[in-house]
């Protein structure tokens, strides 16, 4: 580990403590009587200040230093807690964050108004906070005589017990056990990640059978500055000592080897198997138990595993291709093995990069708290379905969104209380935020309880804005017309303010998530609110598309967006108003040719025309296909930002054949279609 | 102070990259069509599981285009750093050392075929070859592009009221 991967846990764990700051602070706020939340937020305080402080970090050291005295107070009843407080606290946690992003951005510790912020919590507690210690200089001085009374294992003989059964075994394999026990340095902040090196330097030379405090603890640096494990090995101890002595801010490693008690090993593993099962079990349980049970990936390898499992699906496409046309003996047998293997791998590496939608969802408490008191509106957020996963990408990406959403319900949805309490609602609005799976997605909806969407307005402002005449305007249900909304530019609140600007946002959104081959809508229930729904692919390298042929070329069509395929008459397409359309099951149907879209111009149709039913902007749409070559998993490859600007298409893939396919983006390959809709 | 530069022909013009900037030269393989693309992007590459945009230099340079030859490469070259874009050339001629001395600034009066992508002019004996600037060629228009397309898209919302 170098400091610049320090530097990244740093910033990871400090984001994490943030997290946890505002989550105690948001509990805390509800109910100000109730003191047990400043236990979390003292104790996130002073994390975040000890790892401040060992990566230099002095200002934001000293700033943290601060807020945990202020919570320290409070607790300790010296300083009485009111609203004004929790506000400094608040934006004291937003500087924070300003701190940890200068230091990811521009490597600099500081933020601005810092010290504003000191000034104003000093005046609030009236009382002058102490002078911060220097670095990692420990809390509760330890007297140094039990120090080394505590570190001498040759003079304590409470370290951990090591089973026979252990003892047994190892011997029977020519191994030796050891007791380790591992001192590190009082000043170091970073014990988990120290601790988490002892146990990988560890396992490269044996395994790790015990260890006290728990693995557990010790993975979460819960436990004082030394802990102990019991280690098999076939190293010498002088080696084991080496290994551990590498580490930085290892202080000692003092290593005993256990000899089993003499008595025949035959008879022990005998013994064993006769009465101690239970035992036994129990061990077993426990053995696994080394240090570390989870490892921080860079994001980027993880990406890259992604890719080279992409890679490979192509391959066992190619190979599945070649196997099917050659008869070698156990070829196929072969093949279908591989094929077994892959499919795991990419679920198991799927999987890796699945993280809950709680990931996000934990951070619109505090965010909707800031809005809503600017607002003037009371609102409370409920969360379900925090612990669906989605691919960390496709999380990523759909934050902002989401963001826009939420600050939407805020500023045009909800009411203020006087205007709730007239309607006959409770003051406090709601804003829900919920995620559940479906199939091959993930479905997010944001939804509140507000006035939800004025369609008289909103069929207003199409007329206003020619979005289109007025005789189709009257065709539209109250669905279709609420999601006008989402047209670029389209914004219903009357005026501009800092919570939504301009009602830019739903067109934003609908953009985003249609560019990572999601679906976007609105449903408004007047009066009672109005919800929006995203859904989602559950990850964006892999996914199942149809392939079609169009005008003499093959193109990827991602599932997700067809309905279903059929085989229609030509005779059987009417012409209605200009348009081509059919009746699918008494439902009328628009008909798009694939070929016209992609500018190609319509092709001779032969009298049974094959169609993929597909669903874009929320309506069906009946797209004309040479033929349908079948449905298969395809990896997507991006374009690259030279071709970025070629509409209609959010990716390739390499087909089993070596050749390349596009994958067509339907929704925006009408969108730039869109006087043919 | 040498510099080394891979020479090739459009029609008769001899032209040249910067050899730092050449990543490799193929043989014309079959490119795909995206349909949607600029009219200069030729389509994409499958190179060893890497997608390539590739660029056709006599279209970019306004000239009829001409039925492929065997002589006809695809050279692979490094742009905005990490990416990698092919560009269709008539013939790879081969890989030249041009003394820094040899190497003129562009005249600013030259208006001929990629006139506006010169890096500098080559002068070898008595032939002229055009060093063209990879940066130029592509960010230039991609920029005029995407402008056009914002445009026209633009453009498509105000009339559609009235179609």
């Amino acid at each position: 580990m170098n400091t610049e991967s320090y530097k990244e846990a740093f910033l990871e764990e400090a984001v994490e403590n943030i997290n946890n700051l505002n989550k105690a602070l948001l509990n805390f706020e509800k109910n100000i009587e109730d003191l047990t939340p400043l236990n979390e937020l003292f104790r996130a305080a002073h994390t975040l200040k000890g790892m401040s402080a060992t990566m230099g970090y002095d200002k934001l050291a000293e700033f943290t230093h601060m807020l945990e005295d202020v919570m320290d107070r409070i607790r300790g009843g010296t300083l009485a807690p009111d609203i004004d407080i929790v506000n400094l606290l608040f934006r004291s946690i937003d500087v924070m964050q300003e701190f940890i992003d200068n230091i990811r951005n521009q490597n600099v510790d500081f933020a601005k108004g810092y010290k504003d912020i000191i000034i104003q919590i000093k005046a609030k507690s009236s009382a002058p906070a102490r002078e911060i210690k220097t670095a990692a200089q420990p809390r509760q001085a330890v007297p140094a005589a039990s120090l080394s009374g505590e570190t001498d294992p040759l003079k304590t003989e409470t370290g951990i017990i090591i089973e026979d059964l252990i003892l047994n075994e190892a011997a029977a394999q020519g191994m030796k056990v050891y007791r380790i026990k591992v001192t590190i340095a009082r000043t170091c902040a970073f014990k988990s990640v120290r601790a988490f090196m002892v146990s990988r330097n560890l396992s490269e030379k044996g395994e790790i059978v015990k260890s006290s405090p728990k693995a557990k603890d010790i993975e979460e640096g819960n436990f004082d500055n030394s802990f102990e494990l019991g280690f098999v090995s076939k190293a010498p101890a002088q080696e084991i000592e080496q290994s551990i002595s590498r580490i930085a801010e290892i202080e000692k490693a003092d290593i005993e080897e256990v000899r089993a008690q003499k008595k025949e090993i035959k008879e022990n593993l005998k013994h064993a198997e006769n009465g101690d099962k239970e035992i036994i079990a129990a061990e077993n349980e426990k053995k696994p138990s080394a240090i570390s049970q989870s490892v921080r990936v860079n994001i980027e390898k993880l990406d890259s595993m992604m890719n080279l499992v992409g890679e490979l699906v192509i391959a066992k496409i190619r190979l599945d291709q070649i196997a099917r046309n050659k008869t070698y003996r156990d070829l196929a047998s072969t093949v279908d093995e591989f094929d077994r293997i892959i499919d795991e791998l990419q679920i198991e590496v799927t999987d890796v990069r699945m993280l809950p939608v709680s990931h996000i969802f934990d951070r619109y408490p505090r965010i909707v708290r800031d809005l809503s008191s600017q607002a003037g509106k009371l609102v409370e957020v409920e969360i379900t379905g925090g612990d669906i996963e989605i691919d960390r990408t496709v999380l990523e990406e759909i934050n902002e969104p989401i963001l826009h959403l939420v600050r939407n319900c805020i500023a045009h949805g909800l009411e203020t209380p006087e205007q709730r309490e007239n309607a006959g609602k409770t003051k406090k609005g709601v804003i829900r935020l919920s995620a559940r799976r479906d199939r091959n997605s993930v479905i997010i909806e944001v939804s509140d309880d507000g006035r939800g969407i004025n369609l008289e307005k909103v069929r207003k402002k199409a007329i206003e804005k020619k979005l289109m005449p007025l005789d189709k305007l009257d065709t539209l249900t109250d669905d279709e017309l609420v999601n006008l909304i989402s047209i670029p530019g389209f914004s219903t609140a009357e005026k501009v303010d800092n919570v939504s600007g301009r009602g830019v946002g739903v067109d934003v959104v609908k953009t985003k998530v249609e560019a990572f081959g999601g679906i976007f809508r609105m449903e408004n229930y007047q009066g009672e609110g109005m919800k929006s729904i995203l859904k989602l692919p559950l990850t964006l390298a892999i996914i199942q598309a149809l392939l079609v042929k169009a005008a003499g070329a093959t193109y990827a069509i991602p599932v997700i967006h067809t309905i279903e395929t059929v085989e229609f008459p030509s005779k059987d397409i009417k012409d209605i108003q200009a348009r081509r359309v059919i009746i699918l099951r008494g439902e009328v149907v628009p008909v798009l040719s694939l070929s016209e879209l992609i500018g190609k111009g319509r092709q001779k149709e032969s009298e049974i025309v094959n169609m993929v039913i597909i669903e874009a902007r929320d309506k069906k749409i009946a797209l004309t296909v040479d033929s349908v070559l079948g449905q298969q998993e395809i990896a997507i490859k991006s374009l690259g930002e030279f071709l970025k600007f070629a509409k209609g298409f959010s990716g390739v893939t390499i087909l089993g054949d070596g050749s390349i396919s596009l994958i067509v983006d339907i929704q925006a390959l009408i969108e730039s279609n869109l006087k043919m809709v | 102070m040498e510099r080394k530069i891979v020479g090739f022909k459009i029609r008769e013009d001899d032209y040249a990259f910067e050899i730092m900037k050449v990543v490799e030269i193929i043989r014309l393989k079959e490119i795909t069509e995206v349909p949607t693309a600029p009219d200069f992007i030729e389509g994409v590459i499958n190179l060893r599981g890497k997608i390539i945009p590739i660029i056709d230099l006599r279209r970019r340079f306004g000239m009829e285009s001409k039925e492929a030859t065997i002589m006809f490469r695809i050279v692979i070259v490094e742009y905005a750093k990490h990416q990698l874009v092919g560009v269709v050339v008539d013939e790879v001629t081969k890989v030249i050392n041009a003394k820094e001395s040899d190497m003129l600034a562009a005249p600013a009066t030259v208006t001929g075929a990629g006139g506006r992508y010169i890096q500098s002019i080559v002068k070898i004996e008595d032939k002229i070859i055009v060093l063209l600037d990879i940066e130029k060629i592509f960010t230039e228009d991609e920029q005029d592009k995407l402008k056009i397309i914002a445009l026209s898209e633009g453009g498509k919302f105000e009339e559609s009221p009235n179609s």
